[in-house]
């Protein structure tokens, strides 16, 4: 299941071409819409869940819409980034919420 | 990392600082951290004993680094500006009025809190760099644009204090809208005797050089050494049409005096301006009293109408300055003229401030006659008088006045030429297109390092204003002009082997100080950039540091944060501080003995918009209860608009909280400003009271 762009959050990171996401996606899959300034997936099948655009996102506006081998409708699983480590928030299909923090290898 | 040799200083204040805050405690538990080589307690750092301890142990022990647990970073800078190490180096705990002062009342909690406070600190200290002051090449001379008066002035100061420089015009003569006029005020004096004098003083000086017809085409570069290419119009004959020359002109600085405009009474047709031939406006009266010898003399019945246009929400919101002024001068020129002329001054709110106010005095007593009351409408009768019906306000009753000349006091509009110019080097304006950067604080300068704005393009005001803004913007124009500039290193460095070319820094930058170099990464140009670190906070990958502020620090504060040091049940809360106003009302709070709860701890930033959501995302991951960033009020921000960036930011990092079941309350904005210490403490001791209700943060290590 691919991603899913919030339309109302994406700002299209503000620079007429090239998002963060477009940047970072592995599989050249995101890219801006040049009408309405926002990003989108281009090839929704194609996408690999890998999270890196959902991760990137300096709005907050890539939501990960999880696989059904995963997590039915309702679990998710939230990423947010610091400068040199990651809190993961899992909710599953019930509704409990875990979090989780790691150190990264993104070093200064 | 293992050859760093921190020393840490910690002063009593004369026992102030000790009063509260156990700081032997300190001393022992800091002598056994990494990288520290050297603890001394001393009890008045500050005195010249206390430096050259500090001087000597740099000296002796070879330290690197130093932290001084004292006063607040903002106050004795110069005792510890120069202590023979690099001023980078140096970092400063706020012991006294951060701590000890406003948790007086609690001593425990007070050296918990400078405990936690001295880690932070030393894990800064720990990343500095030394940074050395940036030497760039300036060229001595400078741009004016505008000859009016102020330009005038500009240029006659500038190459008085030793520039060279290009005064250049585009109409094909100089002194603008003054050469237009009869009289100046309060004085009487024809303006002509001292445009005369400054014409000549113009001629006789090398090195200024005078461009009429003359425009900006366009300008780029830094301040230091712009490059602006001007061009010049020779005047057509029907054998030769009109010609153009295109020079470029390399300026170290530009001042900008494009003047300004009359209002076009038109629009208001109930003037019948253009329509009934006795209706005239200010400048026609200036003209006709100038051209025509009689014509002061021959007025019989004047009426004045004071704010045509002005202060209507339609034409011209704002108040023009001078209009009252210039009417109660025209009348007291009709009197002079003839003592038997009649006039009337129909007004809103008349407004002379300062000296002029004896001016109206003497109007009042010279016969003039001033009626509260604005007529709707102008009407032309059958001997060709113009009718003036009015409700006077004051008397409560209508009166009717037959005049043989009707004024209308128009205001001041920017002017085409400051449009143009806007266009051509994109300067900013204000929402009446007057060039503005931060009026209260900087009334000189525009949005772009190195152009500053002389006279009326700036807001409507009067000769003798025009000329003393003119000396404004030649005093902040001489640092650009001196050969060389010194730039302190503050200003942000680009990590290219992170950067990911988003552009965000180009587009967010209040200054328009980034451009690109030849392969897309953004760069930065040390001249234009005010170092406040917005770009720094707006970097989605923290590839952005400032010079006195690194994210490399920022993590490392946070990494060792105890974020239970005031035990389980205490809430933490991360306070960013603009240091403009925030951080010095949390001072003031100290100062005052305003008690304040020890649940904040405090980093100084050079604006709220300088903190990056990815520090705030930090803060929250590593457990603090709660992030408080604290800048100016939005209209209020020194640069422009970090305040509302840093709150966009603020509610994006909260939408993340909100996704991940986390209370979005735990991040909060204050607008605090230099003067509420006591609005400071209070948001303090609310914002711990309600996270207290909250509860512990889920992530904070158990």
């Amino acid at each position: 299941m691919p991603v899913y762009v919030v339309k109302d959050k994406c700002d299209g990171c503000k620079g007429k071409d090239e998002p963060l996401c477009e940047q970072i996606c592995i599989g050249d899959l995101m890219t801006l819409n040049s009408d309405t300034g926002k990003a989108y997936c281009r090839s929704l099948r194609d996408c690999w869940d890998c999270m890196s655009c959902t991760k990137i996102c300096p709005k907050g506006a890539i939501e990960q819409r999880i696989p059904y081998q995963l997590g039915y409708h309702g679990a998710k699983l939230i990423p947010m980034m610091g400068t040199d480590s990651i809190t993961w928030t899992c909710v599953d299909i019930d509704g409990k919420v875990e979090r989780f923090s790691f150190r990264t290898r993104n070093k200064h | 990392m293992s050859d760093i040799k921190i020393g840490v200083f910690l002063c009593t204040c004369e026992g102030e600082i000790e009063k509260t805050i156990a700081l032997d405690v300190l001393a022992q538990e800091a002598s056994g951290r990494a990288g520290v080589v050297s603890v001394r307690k001393d009890s008045s750092l500050c005195s010249e004993r206390g430096i050259s301890a500090i001087r000597e142990d740099i000296d002796k022990l070879g330290l690197d680094r130093v932290l001084i647990a004292a006063c607040s970073p903002a106050l004795k800078t110069r005792e510890f500006a120069d202590l023979g190490i690099n001023k980078y180096m140096v970092e400063r705990v706020n012991f006294r009025e951060q701590c000890s002062l406003c948790h007086a009342d609690n001593s425990e909690h007070a050296t918990k809190k400078a405990r936690a406070m001295l880690g932070m600190s030393l894990e800064k200290v720990r990343h500095s760099k030394a940074l050395e002051p940036v030497t760039v090449p300036a060229v001595k001379t400078a741009l004016v644009v505008g000859g009016g008066v102020a330009g005038i002035n500009a240029a006659l100061d500038l190459a008085a204090a030793g520039a060279e420089v290009f005064l250049i015009e585009k109409n094909p003569h100089l002194g603008g809208k003054v050469s237009e006029l009869h009289r100046y005020y309060p004085r009487l004096c024809p303006p002509s005797c001292g445009l005369e004098l400054m014409y000549s003083k113009l001629e006789s000086n090398p090195r200024i050089h005078v461009l009429t017809s003359s425009e900006v085409e366009s300008l780029s570069g830094s301040p230091g050494h712009f490059s602006v290419s001007i061009k010049t119009t020779s005047p057509g004959t029907i054998k030769s049409p009109e010609e153009y020359q295109v020079r470029t002109i390399i300026a170290g600085a530009v001042v900008v005096a494009t003047g300004w405009e009359p209002f076009d009474p038109r629009p208001l047709t109930e003037y019948g301006y253009g329509r009934l031939e006795k209706v005239i406006t200010n400048l026609d009266f200036e003209k006709s009293a100038r051209e025509q010898g009689q014509f002061l003399a021959q007025q019989k019945k004047t009426a004045f109408i004071q704010c045509v246009g002005s202060r209507d929400e339609r034409h011209l919101p704002y108040c023009s300055d001078v209009c009252c002024m210039v009417s109660i001068k025209q009348a007291l020129l009709l009197k002079q003229a003839n003592p038997d002329n009649e006039v009337i001054i129909y007004y809103n709110d008349i407004r002379t401030p300062g000296e002029y106010e004896s001016v109206y005095r003497q109007a009042r007593t010279s016969g003039i006659q001033f009626v509260k009351g604005i007529p709707s409408e102008l009407r032309q009768d059958e001997q060709g008088k113009i009718s003036v019906s009015v409700f006077d306000l004051m008397a409560g009753e209508r009166t009717e006045f037959a005049a043989d000349l009707v004024v209308l006091a128009t205001g001041m509009k920017a002017s085409r030429g400051t449009t143009a110019l806007k266009d051509a080097i994109g300067l900013a304006t204000n929402k009446e297109n007057f060039i503005e950067s931060h009026l209260q604080c900087h009334p000189q300068d525009s949005q772009r390092e190195g152009i500053f704005t002389a006279g009326c393009c700036r807001a409507p005001m009067d000769v003798s204003r025009s000329i003393e803004s003119a000396g404004a913007a030649t005093a902040k124009a001489l640092r650009y002009l001196q050969g060389e500039m010194a730039v302190s290193p503050d200003y942000p460095v680009v990590d290219i082997l992170k950067c990911d070319r988003c552009k965000r820094c180009v587009e967010e930058c209040p200054f328009k100080a980034y451009s690109y170099d030849d392969k897309g990464f953004p760069q930065v140009d040390i001249l234009k950039c005010r170092a406040c670190g917005i770009c720094m906070g707006g970097c989605p990958i923290g590839a952005i540091s400032l010079g006195e502020l690194s994210i490399e620090q920022l993590s490392g504060m946070l990494d060792v944060l105890d974020t239970s040091y005031l035990g389980e049940d205490e809430p933490v809360i991360l306070g960013f501080l603009c240091k403009n106003d925030a951080y010095r009302a949390a001072d003031d709070a100290g100062l005052k003995g305003i008690p304040c709860p020890a649940n904040l701890i405090s980093v100084m930033v050079p604006c709220s918009g300088a903190v990056n959501g990815m520090i705030i995302a930090e803060a929250i991951s590593k457990g603090v209860d709660g992030v408080l960033l604290a800048g100016c009020a939005d209209n209020q921000c020194h640069y422009l608009h970090g305040s509302a960036l840093a709150k966009t930011r603020l509610a994006d990092v909260s939408n993340k909280l909100k996704e991940m079941y986390l209370e979005p309350e735990r991040l909060r904005f204050a607008s605090i400003s230099r003067d509420d210490p006591e609005k400071f403490a209070a948001t303090v001791k609310e914002y711990a009271e309600e996270l207290k209700q909250l509860g512990k943060n889920p992530l904070r290590i158990q």
